[in-house]
Parts: structure tokens; sequence; C-alpha cells
């Protein structure tokens, strides 16, 4: 897929914007010195640098990659610490599950179901308030997972609900919106 | 002085309500160590509403009580269904598991529950020894240095967390990059802010770090995957701890595991999953019969768990002294003590002599808990094991707001956990750790902080870094940790190894 392969390239041009955009907010702040050192703009404008700079290495190695993209991807055979452990040792079943998990890699679908849930409960909550919302979400989160008993669905979100809420309100003296 | 410290200290972490924080503590830990996929990390961050809102003395006593029982609870997984709860206690599957196929899960997990408690005490002797020494010769350091540890601390973490340096550093810098917002911290003028009053307060932390390890896990779960088969059925268990006379043949075991654990837990970027393999691989080499393990020993059981345990203490070592987190675990606990106005540093040890100390106690009296709990309450564990995963997302995603509600009461807070969670995840999906994102978020402040602080005192000179000798070195060596593809190689293939010959 072409887009994949340029994914990397074009993540590090949307950086490179983030990385002027940042640059260029640091540097309308105040100039002057605190004590002949230089002011509240020069630590910003250092990481916009530094943000700017690591994003167009990995612009240039991720268009080089592209590039020879037709030779096969050669993986390293590094391990990456805090995932690679569990991974490399779950179960069979879990080992299925991951393989499983690659070839359908592509739906992405799902997630952003996941995303649209979360920030519309965030909404939700301001507009109708904890005890109306949280149901709610929970009641969509379950169905999402793919939980279809009824019983489960209603119980867990009320159940949890109520918890939750009297868990805030009775132990930490706050009442949810 | 001592004295009257450590009575206070007594009178703070002997107080009812501090106890019970630290036993809340440990059975969450447990349970979320015990669950996998849910690390940890995540238990520490759901908790940090709570303890923002205790005493300092409760509040760290639950945190550590996570920290604890978290990394203890992951081998009662491991031992019963050959899944690691948490990355450390992925080596003590490697022999646990066949002691428990064999019917001795029970003496397994005793043998787990010995470990770790004697783990969690030699680490606790060297955190009580070595960190006011080097709190002592870190208050000689000056700003320039300080900087340069902290660049050192980030570079440490970023070169271990993920295949790509590059993206890790870039991880890094949008953490660094985020905590700009708000007021200076020399002038006390607004930056970044846009005119929004709610902004001028800056990233709220605790918000932030739900929404780094909670939101993730929430979101992948939704991804489809293939389901075949279910997990293994646990029968009825009672941990069993090992009898007087293996308890005893074991000692060398225990002693070693616990050194190696100790010693790694001090190195920024180790942690708990590779002080356990080396433990195992270590112990497996020392014995007469190397062929036995993988079939099940207690050697091969007690030595991770004394390993992984080894390092709760010591991994304090960093933090609590030159305010260097190694872990994830210990970068949230950071960003706890930070929330509470305990500054870690040098400072911290003549400061807050009794904070100090209650950390101490804390821990002591997290163990002891622990090993009560996992002795009586283990068949409990194994029911919980049996919710299914969707049910306890779906109740941590409902907690997750409610609980970055309740840190201020504003909404901002919930926005915050959001935008942070659904950035990890999207960072993740595109290969980009986020480790670096939270280390960068506690420490960023600290190492503008610092580094203004720097330029001051030289009077606006910015060769300072490079013409001080010690924050030469630093520097040099972070540029090492990051760029020197030698020390990467040699550091990620030793873990390769161990894995490989560990699954």
């Amino acid at each position: 897929m072409t887009l994949r392969k340029y994914q990397d390239a074009i993540i590090a041009v949307l950086l490179l914007g983030f990385a002027g955009l940042f640059a260029y907010q640091a540097g309308q702040l105040p100039q002057e010195h605190v004590q002949r050192a230089p002011g509240m703009a020069i630590y910003p404008l250092l990481v916009a640098v530094a943000i700017g700079i690591a994003s167009f290495v990995l612009l240039v190695r991720s268009l080089i990659k592209a590039e020879d993209a037709g030779s096969e991807e050669k993986q390293e055979p590094e391990v990456d610490l805090e995932e690679g452990v569990t991974s490399r040792n779950e179960s069979e079943e879990d080992r299925s599950a991951e393989a499983g998990k690659q070839r359908l890699a592509p739906h992405i679908l799902f997630p952003i179901v996941g995303i649209a849930i979360l920030v519309s409960y965030g909404w939700a909550l301001e507009a109708v308030g904890y005890l109306v919302a949280t149901p709610a979400l929970l009641a969509l989160l379950l169905l999402a997972y793919g939980v279809r008993s009824w019983k489960v669905i209603v119980g867990l979100s009320a159940g949890a609900t109520a918890v939750i809420y009297l868990v805030f309100y009775y132990l930490l003296l706050i009442r949810l919106p | 002085m001592l004295l009257e410290n450590l009575s206070q200290a007594l009178m703070d972490i002997g107080h009812p309500m501090t106890l019970l924080a630290i036993f809340a503590g440990v059975l969450f830990g447990i349970v979320m160590g015990a669950i996998p996929g849910l690390t940890v990390t995540m238990a520490m961050a759901l908790m940090l509403p709570f303890s923002f809102m205790l005493p300092t003395a409760p509040a760290i006593g639950l945190l550590l009580g996570v920290h604890v029982g978290g990394i203890t609870g992951g081998s009662v997984t491991a031992i019963l269904l050959r899944i690691p709860g948490t990355p450390s206690a992925s080596a003590t599957l490697l022999d646990g598991h066949p002691m428990a196929s064999r019917g001795e899960g029970g003496k397994a997990l005793g043998t787990a529950v010995m470990a770790s408690f004697f783990g969690g005490m030699v680490s606790l002797l060297a955190l009580i020894l070595i960190a006011p020494q080097l709190a002592a010769l870190a208050l000689k350091l000056g700003a320039a240095e300080l900087f340069a540890i902290v660049v050192l601390g980030l570079s440490i973490i970023i070169g271990v967390s993920g295949r790509s340096v590059i993206k890790g550093i870039i991880a890094g810098l949008i953490g660094l990059a985020f905590m700009t917002v708000g007021l200076d911290p020399m002038l006390g003028v607004p930056r970044f802010t846009f005119d929004q009053i709610a902004l001028q307060a800056g990233v709220s932390l605790i918000p932030a770090m739900i929404g780094l390890f909670a939101i993730p896990q929430i979101l992948e779960e939704l991804e489809p995957r293939l389901r075949t088969g279910t997990r293994a059925v646990a029968r009825r268990v009672t941990a069993k701890l090992p009898s007087r006379a293996e308890a005893r043949s074991l000692l060398p075991t225990f002693l070693r595991g616990s050194l190696i654990g100790t010693a790694i837990g001090i190195v920024p970027g180790t942690g708990g999953p590779i002080a356990a393999f080396l433990a195992y691989d270590r112990e497996k080499r020392a014995s007469r019969e190397p062929e036995k393990f993988g079939t099940g020993v207690m050697r091969g059981v007690a030595a991770p768990e004394a390993a992984n345990n080894g390092v709760t203490g010591s991994a304090l070592i960093p933090m609590l002294t030159l305010a260097i987190p190694g872990d994830p675990i210990v970068a949230v606990l950071m960003g706890a003590l930070i929330i509470h106005g305990l500054q870690p540093g040098p400072l911290l040890f003549q400061e807050q002599p009794v904070f100090i100390l209650g950390v101490y106690l804390s821990l002591l009296v997290a163990y002891v808990f622990t090993v009560v709990t996992q002795l009586r309450l283990i068949p409990l564990f194994v029911q919980v094991l049996k919710i299914k995963r969707p049910y306890l997302l779906s109740v941590i995603a409902a907690l997750a707001v409610a609980g970055s509600y309740a840190v201020d009461n504003t909404m901002l807070a919930v926005w915050t956990m959001l935008f942070f969670g659904i950035l990890a995840y999207l960072m993740g999906k595109f290969g980009f750790p986020v480790i670096p994102v939270l280390l960068a978020i506690v420490l960023g402040p600290i190492l503008e902080a610092q580094f203004r602080r720097a330029l001051v005192i030289s009077g606006g000179d910015p060769t300072v870094f490079v013409t001080r000798p010690l924050s030469l070195t630093f520097l040099v060596l972070a540029l090492l940790v990051l760029f020197s593809p030698l020390i990467r190689r040699a550091a990620s293939s030793l873990a390769g190894r161990l894995l490989h010959r560990g699954s």
C-alpha cells in the first residue's frame, strides 16, 4: 500500500509543520533577558528546533526506506523491552490472537468508533451530566466490544456508574458533573 | 533528631488511614498486576486521583502499595495460566507454570511470595543505605550538571523504549513541548495559553498520565482479532510456603536474585523484566543441573521473583536523589510526589527527612501486606482473572474519566486525559513509543528550570553546559546512549538473547 509506505513521511511533514508553528509562537514571546540570561522564549525555541531537526531526519529516512521498499523489509531482531517481553511469552492462544491482529490491521474503523464514543462522552458529560452520560458510555463500549448479553450491559452500566459515583461522592467528597 | 523524625514517621505510617491506604494499594496492585494486559503503570495512574485527595503519607503509601502489589501480582497469572500478568513476571512462568501443571501451583506461588519478600527487603536495605549518600553527593551538583543528568535520564529511556530512536526522540520532544504551556517557571508570565485562563496552570499531570496508560488499552481492545479457545480455567489453589528445609536450600538463590535485581534497579531504563531474566539466567548457569530448568524447579521461580522485586526499592534511588525515574512506574510515582509538593532531588533528603523515612516504612508495610494478601487471598484473585476483559476495560474507561474530573473539578482535566489518551493510542499505531512522553511530561518542568537557572548563573553564557566537566560527561553519555549503535545493539541483543533462551 502506497499510503502505508509513506506513512512515516506524512507524519514527519505534519511534525515539521507543528515545529514551525511552535517556533513561530515561541518567537512571539517577549524576548527581554532576565539577569543577562535569555528569557522565556529560549527553551521552547530550542525544543521546537529539535523537533524540526528530528522530524527532518525521520522524513529523509522514511523517504529513503520507501524508495527501496521493493526489497523485503528487513526486521532487526531488536526487542521492544516493554512489549517484547510479554508478546514473546504469551501462551498459544494469545499468539494466534496476535497473528489475527496483524492480518486484520487495516481495520482502523473500530478504534475510530472508540475514539468517537470517548469524545462524545466528554461532550455529553457537560451537556447531560455524569449520571446520564456514563451508563450510555458503558453500554456503547460494551456493545462495541461485542458483548451482546443485555443483562450484562444493563447491569454493568448501571452498577459501575452508581459505584463510581458513590465512591467519589462519599470517599473523595466530589460531586461528579 | 533522627529518633524524633523516626517517631514522627512511625506515627504517620502507623495511622489507620495510612495502613488502610497501603492495603488498598497492595490489593489493587495485585489484582491489576495479575490481569494480563492491565499494567502496573495503569494501576498507579488510576490511583493518582485518590492519592491526590489524601494527605502525603497515605497518598504515597497507597502508590507504593500499588507498586509492590503489582510487581508481585504478575506472578500469579504467570504461574497458573502461563501468561505473565506483568512483563516483570515473564521469567517466572518458565518454571512456575510447569510446577503448576504438575499440581504444585501452590508451592510455586508460595516460593514466589517468599522470594518477592526477600527481594523487596534487600532492595529496601539498598535504598536506605545508598540513597542518602548519593543525595549528599548530588547536593554538590550545579544547575548545569542537573540539567545534563535529566537529559541523560531521558536519553536512556528513549534509547531502550522502542525500535526507532528517532521516533523515541520525537516522542520525548513532543512531551517537552506540551509542558511549556502555562505560566513561565521563572517569570510567571503566561506562555502558549492562547489567552485561555484555564491553560495557565499548564498541562495537568494526573489526567495526562491516566490518559497515556488507560485509554490505549481501551481502544486496542476494540481492534478485531481472532479469539481462539478460552482461557485455561484455573483450579482452586492456595499458596503454600516452602518448607523450612526447602527455604534454607533456596536462600542462596534468594540472595543472588535479590542482589541482581537491586543492582539492575538502580540503573535507569532497565527495570524488572531485565532483572528477572538476568537472575534466571545466572541461576541456571550456577546450577549443577541446568537441564532441569524449565521443567519446574523452585529455584527457577525464586530467582526471577527475588530479582523483579529487588527492583522496587532500588529503582527509587535515582528518582528520589537525582529526580531521574528509571521506569514508567517510578515516573508516575514521581509525578505524584511533585503534585504533593515534594520535589525529588538531593534537597528532598535534607528538607523532608520524615517523608523519606515514611517511604522506607511504607515499603516495609506494603511488603508485609503483600505476603499476607498473597497467601490468604489467592483464590479470590483467581476469580478476578475470570472476569472478561471488556467488562474491566469499560469500567476503567468510566473510572479514568471520573478520576480526571476529580483532580480539580474541571472538564479541562477530562479533555486533557482524552487528548493524551488518544495521542498515545495513535502514537502506538504509528510506531512511536509512549514512555518517552511520560518521562518528558514529568521531567519537562525540571529540565527547563535547571536549564534556565544554569544560564542565569553563567550570565547567559551557553557554553556552561559543555565547559563544566561533569555536565559535559553526562551530555556525552546521553549522546552515546542515543546514537551509538554499538551500545544499543549490545543492550538489545543481550535482552533478545535472554528472551529467546527464555521462550
